[in-house]
């Protein structure tokens, strides 16, 4: 479905752009190319701003609430993915959208991100890697590739870089993707299908740092992409999915597209008050009637 | 023996896996079947097999608060029991033990002059009914009821209670050998001679530990989401969320850590819950800069800190009252946020509302300070008054912004510093609740504006904002008064804090009783914001007057000694701190009086 082509859809790309702040991100960055893509999914999937909470850490990527048009926190750094948990465990029926960047999910708030694939929220975290830290003005970051001269490693980077996607491949995601800034059109694309995925959708977006990374440029990675739906990769096959997110390391190609994607039932659909007594934040703060009966164990 | 003592003290101790606290729960519950009011605590260490444990528990007809200064029957399960139990034995006492069922040496039998210790075959009885040599404790159990002079159907009632799930076989044989053991004793040893009244009619009250009361006050507060991370001694406020709040319709969250658990919380009281955790000193060191983010998007969250021995990982089974300053200097910068301490276990129930009302009402995070004593031991409480505290949300806004409000301002200036609340899903109230400075729209000014004169107009606005909270809560927090003696009429004025309060009470009565020395106390409860104008001129009055003065805390520098100068400018001289990990009893208190300002 195209934005363009429909005249009377309920909620517009101004509903998502109109009265929120201009993005102060550097003339280029990539991170552009992740927010136009994640409104036009947005739009397309018709998700009211006022029932989407868009949850960030910090960074020059976290900025990101404060620029698209629903409800937003703009967290510590590294915490998105447990403040996003805590939103949705608190209030299901809500979209929930985490960004941030490499360093604030894969550093600082790795185990975060990890637990909370495992998990199996119904949220989408997207992370615009850069392998830069951007805001803190270039120092290695933990996707930085071997070699990388940043500000931190100045006679080159020593340390391995972490694969997101296998990371949360093996955590247990249940819809693992990886979008290129460069392409709109695809990453719009990837973007709805994770919103609308029910469970833990991971988006790994290239996003080029434009002023501190000058080896993963745009170019760097027009010149070694490919798209998975071109070599009939089947993300259904979890071990298909692992080998793909080799491919950089092992054969310095980059594949972009859905790498895995699975049916496994979300955290809110098991977790036993939720089952029992719904949405704890429609439900209200409300004296519960059985309060002595609980209590029957102490006498 | 002149007078005949008005409550009965019972401790059993042995190695972790010997069953002591299960034991203890029993004789608790008989003895608030028997109508009594209990006090009961547990000692234990960071193990799980072996060591020492012990368990303590009081009854009386009165209503006995803190822990008693003696053991009138102590059940020594292994030899280690004579020599950390044993010295703390009443005159009177009677000590039973098995030294072939458990292979105590005789000479590990070391008792006080007057103490009687029996070696009882609990182990060969209960071999008659069952091979299990827990069995052993129900023998050594049924011996105590004798002793006390207790009904033994009331602990018949129990073991059948507690094994109904286990079948009428395991059953019957525990109850043969409660009644072995009663038996027994009746054959072999005197009983104690006390004057309590017992009174089996009478409907049993609730026994309740610290932790569980805070949590179940949460509960009646209408609590929606609480998350944790385990750890010692906060983790009962997590299992009695997790077991009993869930059926109440609280959301329960375990996190990795304890950073994600405060940050888990920031983000559900940000969608609208009432939410909180609890921790221990280490966690909370972790936790700290969720607070002043908490504080920062003024979000409404309670965090409770039940401290331990520290510092590092410490003594994690100890008790300590040493995380006061970290309570206070949690977080960087400034920020409006209140610390309360629990006073008692009874006052978690009501504490665990009210803290909830205010971090919605003043839309701050609430710290609560408790401590190991409080939280984990255990009292019978007085029928909770269920309607006592409403539910108060303040300004919060669930459906959509009145048109006069539009366009909305989250973080709108007011007189009390408390702006209109909205959470997602309401209609033309969508903000972003930014840890870094903001307008009263929400938008930052930390990036590209700071700096320029507008946004240095917005930090000082905001910062005025946020900071007013504090001066108006303190108008709404209810000032300390002093107990006790009146200042013409006192001897000496105690001040202390916290989880203290009736050990504290229970020394003073003591001190009036058989030492003649009159007290007035000031306990502490308020922690931020401070009374510091009236918590100033109490001191200076008694002071002015030639009472004497002391802090008694449990820490090692006097850390609310400290907070009392910092806030009054009045230095309070006699301070005694303890910091050896251990329940103080109020006879230690009494000590300390009578060594630092005389009396008999």
């Amino acid at each position: 479905m195209s934005v363009t082509q429909k005249v009377d859809l309920k909620f517009s790309l101004s509903d998502w752009k109109d009265n929120v702040a201009k993005p102060t991100w550097c003339p280029g960055c990539g991170d552009y190319g992740v927010l136009s893509a994640t409104r036009k999914a947005l739009v397309s999937l018709q998700i009211n701003p006022e029932d989407t909470m868009v949850v960030s850490g910090i960074g020059c990527s976290s900025n990101f609430p404060h620029f698209i048009g629903s409800y937003g926190i703009h967290s510590l750094h590294g915490r998105a993915a447990p403040n996003a948990i805590g939103v949705k465990l608190a209030n299901p029926d809500l979209t929930v959208i985490a960004a941030g960047g490499d360093g604030d999910g894969f550093g600082i708030g790795l185990g975060g991100f990890l637990h909370a694939a495992r998990r199996n929220f119904d949220i989408t975290y997207i992370v615009m890697d850069n392998q830069i830290y951007g805001l803190t003005t270039g120092q290695a970051s933990p996707t930085s590739l071997i070699g990388q001269k940043t500000k931190s490693t100045p006679y080159g980077n020593i340390e391995h870089p972490i694969n997101p996607l296998a990371s949360a491949l093996a955590a247990g995601a249940t819809f693992v993707a990886r979008a290129f800034s460069g392409d709109g059109k695809e990453f719009a694309e990837i973007m709805e299908k994770a919103i609308a995925h029910k469970g833990f959708s991971f988006v790994d977006a290239l996003s080029p740092c434009v002023t501190f990374n000058k080896l993963n440029t745009f170019d760097y990675f027009r010149e070694r992409i490919y798209k998975l739906e071109d070599e009939d990769h089947d993300p259904s096959n979890i071990m298909k999915a692992y080998e793909r997110t080799y491919d950089w390391d092992h054969n310095d190609r980059v594949p972009t597209g859905i790498f895995y994607e699975i049916s496994r039932p979300t955290y809110e659909e098991m977790d036993v008050t939720l089952k029992e007594f719904g949405n704890p934040v429609k439900r209200g703060a409300i004296r519960p009637k059985n309060i002595k009966d609980i209590a029957s164990h102490l006498y | 023996m002149e007078l005949k003592p008005d409550e009965i003290s019972f401790r059993i101790s042995g190695q972790n896996g010997d069953g002591i606290f299960s034991a203890g729960d029993v004789f608790a519950k008989i003895c608030s079947r028997s109508g009594l009011n209990v006090h009961g605590y547990r000692s234990y260490q960071s193990v799980i097999r072996g060591g020492h444990v012990n368990y303590s528990v009081r009854a009386a007809n009165w209503d006995a608060k803190a822990p008693a200064d003696h053991i009138d029957v102590l059940i020594s399960i292994r030899g280690s029991g004579f020599e950390v139990d044993a010295p703390h034995m009443s005159p009177y006492g009677i000590i039973l033990y098995d030294s072939k069922g458990f292979r105590i040496k005789p000479d590990e039998i070391k008792v006080k002059e007057g103490v009687k210790a029996i070696d009882m075959p609990a182990l060969e009885l209960a071999s008659q009914y069952s091979n299990l040599k827990i069995v052993a404790n129900t023998v050594f159990m049924g011996a105590v009821v004798y002793l006390f002079d207790l009904d033994l159907k009331v602990f018949e009632n129990i073991l059948a209670e507690n094994f109904s799930k286990k079948g009428k076989e395991v059953i019957d044989l525990n109850v043969d050998s409660a009644r072995a053991g009663y038996n027994w004793a009746k054959e072999n040893v005197p009983q104690i001679d006390h004057d309590v009244k017992i009174d089996t009619t009478k409907p049993p009250k609730m026994i309740i530990g610290g932790n569980e009361s805070i949590a179940y006050g949460m509960v009646n507060g209408g609590l929606q989401y609480f998350a944790w991370y385990p750890m010692t001694p906060a983790s009962p406020i997590g299992q009695f969320l997790t077991s009993y709040g869930v059926k109440a319709g609280v959301a329960v969250k375990q996190m990795e850590d304890e950073i994600n658990v405060s940050n888990n919380v920031v983000g559900a009281a940000v969608a609208g819950a009432r939410a909180a955790c609890a921790t221990s000193g280490g966690g909370f060191a972790l936790m700290t800069e969720a607070i002043g983010y908490a504080s920062m998007v003024e979000a409404p969250a309670v965090f409770i800190e039940v401290a331990r021995g520290g510092p590092s990982t410490g003594l994690p089974t100890k008790q300590e009252q040493g995380d006061l300053h970290q309570l206070i200097g949690a977080s960087q910068g400034d920020f409006p946020r209140a610390i309360i301490a629990q006073t008692s276990v009874e006052d978690g129930f009501y504490l665990g509302q009210e803290a909830l009302n205010i971090a919605e009402k003043y839309q701050m995070p609430v710290l609560i300070a408790s401590d190991l004593y409080l939280g984990e031991h255990f009292e019978t409480v007085n029928e909770f008054d269920y309607e006592r505290i409403p539910i108060e949300r303040g300004k919060l806004i669930l459906d959509e912004v009145p048109e006069e409000q539009r366009p909305y301002k989250r973080y709108l200036v007011t007189d009390d510093g408390v702006s209109p609340r909205t959470i997602p899903g309401v209609k033309f109230g969508r903000y972003d609740a930014g840890s870094d400075e903001h307008d009263e729209f929400s938008r930052l000014v930390s990036d590209v504006r700071a700096g320029f004169p507008e946004a240095i107009e917005v930090r000082l606005q905001q910062m005025k904002k946020r900071m007013t909270k504090m001066d108006v809560l303190l108008k709404e927090l209810p000032a300390p008064v002093v107990e006790g003696h009146s200042i013409d009429d006192s001897d000496l004025l105690i001040v202390s804090w916290g989880s203290q309060l009736d050990i504290v009470r229970e020394a003073r009565a003591h001190l009036e009783k058989t030492n003649n020395i009159r007290t007035s106390h000031l306990h502490i409860k308020y922690i931020l914001p401070f009374h510091s104008k009236e918590v100033g001129e109490i001191l200076r009055s008694f002071e002015q007057k030639g009472v004497n003065i002391m802090m008694y805390e449990g820490n090692y520098t006097g850390q609310m000694a400290r907070h009392i100068r910092a806030e009054t400018g009045f230095e309070i001289k006699h301070k005694y701190l303890r910091y050896d990990g251990e329940t103080v009893l109020p006879i230690e208190i009494v000590k300390y009086v009578k060594d630092t300002f005389g009396g008999n």
